[in-house]
């Protein structure tokens, strides 16, 4: 990508950014206190536009996380799936989260562990 | 110090050192990825969306397209849609329109579940600009440190940086899949994912994936309301 495609592309990523976010900002000002109240007792989503497409709306950042956590542990050069290091550290990052270990530690596993294969395996 | 605003930053500041070391490795991995530091710099300021950024990197590291990279980091952040109504209407009246423009650019997860655990909406206001700055300032110094002094940690690869990165997200995802309707989309979410990507470029596996939204309307949300606000982290 060129210089100028990767500027054009940050600043389309940030104005579409900002959009998405100052939309339901902006757009709530002068709601009713009635509308506040309900807003505490549920979430965003379904606050937001009850329904199907809030449903989906909501399952939304799961389904790109998990998307994300699966393309990211296998996904090798070239679209090829590879299985290496990322695989074992991910593990240890699932360890680490069913023992309610903090965010910084559940990294820190998956970085150790990860590293650790690599230095004993090459090419991992 | 207001003792109020103490309480908030007290929540705040180790959020707030957590979202700086992804913010170094996110600027070591840029550079890594081909991206120049002062993009990387810029794009921490202007887009300050961490998951959207890793996956703009991402798709550039893998040569993938400008608009494949912009599409993914968007998809990433429609979120930000329902949290801001949830949020602007936690502000109620008080909050006027120019402080809401502003407000805007600082939502972002952990800024929205802090200010909607608030019963009140003073507190809701507080604990939102509270997280929302401390965030704000350590993903940014994390990105400048990770940018010029990445290299010196040598490569991220060898460090287990680029493991670290989707264990974040693991992290980020683990609290929200409680219920079954959320587990059955986490996993048709990932296994579509890896299903298509031996057969699009970079960034599309991901994009293709929220189809896998659908499989979570088949599936009841078994769990109680009151369970899930708490499981928002």
């Amino acid at each position: 990508m060129s210089g100028a495609a990767l500027w054009a592309a940050v600043v389309a990523l940030a104005i579409g950014t900002y959009l998405l976010r100052s939309l339901g900002v902006v757009v709530t000002a002068g709601r009713s206190r009635e509308a506040e109240e309900t807003a505490g007792e549920v979430d965003g989503a379904s606050a937001a536009a009850p329904g199907r497409v809030a449903t989906l709306v909501s399952l939304l950042p799961v389904v790109l996380l998990a998307a994300l956590v699966a393309v990211q542990t296998v996904a090798g050069e070239g679209g090829r799936l590879v299985v290496d290091a990322r695989v074992l550290a991910m593990g240890a990052a699932a360890v680490a989260l069913a023992f309610r270990a903090p965010f910084l530690v559940v990294m820190l596993a998956a970085a150790v562990v990860a590293a650790i294969v690599r230095a004993c395996v090459p090419g991992t | 110090m207001n003792p109020r605003y103490r309480t908030h930053l007290r929540a705040a500041l180790p959020i707030g050192f957590a979202v700086s070391v992804i913010g170094v490795s996110f600027g070591s991995l840029a550079v890594s990825a081909g991206v120049p530091a002062d993009v990387a710099v810029v794009m921490s300021l202007l887009t300050f969306a961490g998951g959207s950024q890793f996956a703009f990197v991402g798709v550039v590291g893998q040569g993938g397209s400008a608009i494949a990279a912009v599409v993914a980091g968007l998809l990433l952040n429609a979120r930000y849609l329902p949290f801001g109504a949830a949020i602007g209407q936690r502000f109620g009246r008080g909050t006027s329109t120019s402080t809401r423009v502003v407000a805007a650019h600082l939502v972002i997860d952990e800024s929205a579940a802090l200010a909607l655990a608030q019963r009140d909406g003073g507190e809701a206001r507080i604990a939102f600009w509270t997280t929302g700055l401390v965030v704000f300032v350590g993903w940014n110094a994390g990105t400048i440190v990770g940018v010029f002094a990445g290299g010196a940690l040598g490569d991220p690869r060898a460090l287990g940086l680029d493991a670290a990165l989707p264990a974040s997200l693991l992290a980020m995802l683990a609290p929200q899949i409680r219920s079954r309707r959320a587990r059955a989309s986490a996993v048709a979410g990932a296994l579509l994912a890896v299903a298509l990507v031996p057969f699009v470029p970079a960034g599309v596996p991901v994009i293709g994936a929220t189809a896998a939204a659908f499989v979570g309307l088949a599936f009841s949300d078994d769990l109680p309301r009151a369970a899930r606000v708490g499981a928002d982290r």
